[in-house]
């Protein structure tokens, strides 16, 4: 099934979230391994996101201008011994996105929760 | 880093899966998985983890992600069809009005030649028949060429090969040639086929194209050429038809826009 173009799913929600709440603790930007790691360590989950999934969802949010990129200078890689680094920073329209999101999924939430509450 | 079967094979998987993609995007990809791998052999070192711990974890990283790696692959291939840039153009102008009066003339004189038969062309009125013919088949010469020779760079052997049957079907069919009046259906199916792979028709349009295309040869190869009820005319109009409106078609997306030149480098 095709998503609706611009819809988030939650990886993409996810990643989002972790963006910004690394800009929040002072790392304005991001390269895909530390994002998995944080993603990871938020979820309690064993281990990093696949490759493939990672990066096609971080493609996919830069595609929708909800994420800038910026490749570090090579000579900063080549001093630390190390390939060159992609960094990731979350642009206005996907704080936007991410707090449309994060508002449907509470309204999707509300409904189930009074529904399970004692009458 | 070192060089572990694990890290070899996700890198082979890269190589593999972005084959055929522009390098800079090859090379983007390559890179961010590098640093990846990098950043977790690191880590790995960094907290004591086992080689084989960690090559198991990037071996699950990697088989769990190949799904996405395929639609990725794929969602690229289809985005590369579909940002080629198009603008109306003069030439694309002229080609999409050769198209459509193709299209329209020898739809009209089919259509009278079902209650009329061979007098549209030989009757009191003739002289529109054959003048009908004249224009419908150098519209449709002049549309074949004019594409071939319009899109250098987007035109393949195939394609060439293609316009040059279709112009001289569409030369037959001034003179009445059965044999090469099926040569403008067979030729302009693989010219529609060649362009459309490479963007300057919509690819769906280029393939009902050459289904109409094929499907009117193989009627002009078994049909009767020269019916004479009104019954067997009908039959003639209805397998020429859906091959006639999609010149028309090609005719209207070429008024639309026809992709610019592609960038030289270098």
């Amino acid at each position: 099934m095709r998503r609706k173009e611009g819809a988030l799913v939650p990886l993409e929600v996810s990643i989002l979230g972790t963006a910004l709440e690394l800009r929040s603790r002072g790392v304005a930007e991001a390269h895909g391994f530390l994002l998995a790691k944080e993603l990871r360590d938020g979820s309690q989950a064993r281990r990093l996101t696949a490759f493939g999934t990672l990066y096609k969802a971080l493609d996919r949010l830069e595609r929708a201008g909800y994420l800038a990129s910026r490749w570090e200078e090579p000579d900063l890689a080549a001093a630390d011994g190390r390939p060159r680094r992609r960094f990731y920073r979350i642009t206005l329209t996907g704080e936007s996105a991410l707090a449309e999101a994060t508002a449907a999924e509470q309204a999707r939430a509300l409904p189930r929760s009074a529904a399970v509450q004692p009458r | 880093m070192n060089g572990s079967p694990v890290t070899g094979l996700i890198r082979g998987w890269v190589d593999l899966y972005t084959r055929g993609m522009p390098a800079e995007l090859r090379a983007a990809r390559r890179d961010e998985i590098d640093d990846d791998l990098w950043c977790e052999h690191e880590e790995a070192a960094a907290t004591g983890r086992s080689a084989r711990s960690r090559d198991t974890d990037l071996a699950l990283r990697l088989v769990f992600g190949i799904p996405a790696d395929i639609t990725w692959r794929l969602a690229y291939r289809g985005r590369a069809t579909s940002i080629i840039e198009r603008s109306p153009t003069m030439s694309g102008r002229v080609l999409g009005t050769l198209a459509i009066i193709g299209g329209l003339a020898f739809g009209s004189l089919l259509i009278l030649f079902v209650p009329f038969g061979d007098s549209v062309w030989t009757g009191r009125f003739g002289v529109f028949g054959v003048l009908g013919t004249l224009v419908g088949a150098i519209a449709f010469a002049g549309a074949a060429a004019g594409l071939a020779t319009q899109f250098p760079d987007r035109i393949g052997p195939l394609g060439a090969l293609g316009a040059l049957l279709a112009v001289l079907g569409a030369i037959g069919s001034m003179g009445g040639s059965t044999g090469l009046v099926t040569l403008l259906p067979i030729g302009s199916a693989m010219l529609s086929w060649d362009i459309g792979r490479s963007g300057v028709l919509p690819r769906r349009l280029s393939v009902v194209h050459a289904a109409a295309a094929i499907i009117l040869a193989a009627g002009l190869v078994v049909a009767d050429l020269a019916p004479a009820d009104v019954g067997s005319r009908a039959s003639f109009l209805a397998l020429f038809t859906p091959y006639l409106l999609t010149w028309v078609a090609i005719g209207l997306s070429l008024l639309r826009g026809v992709p610019l030149p592609r960038a030289t480098t270098g």
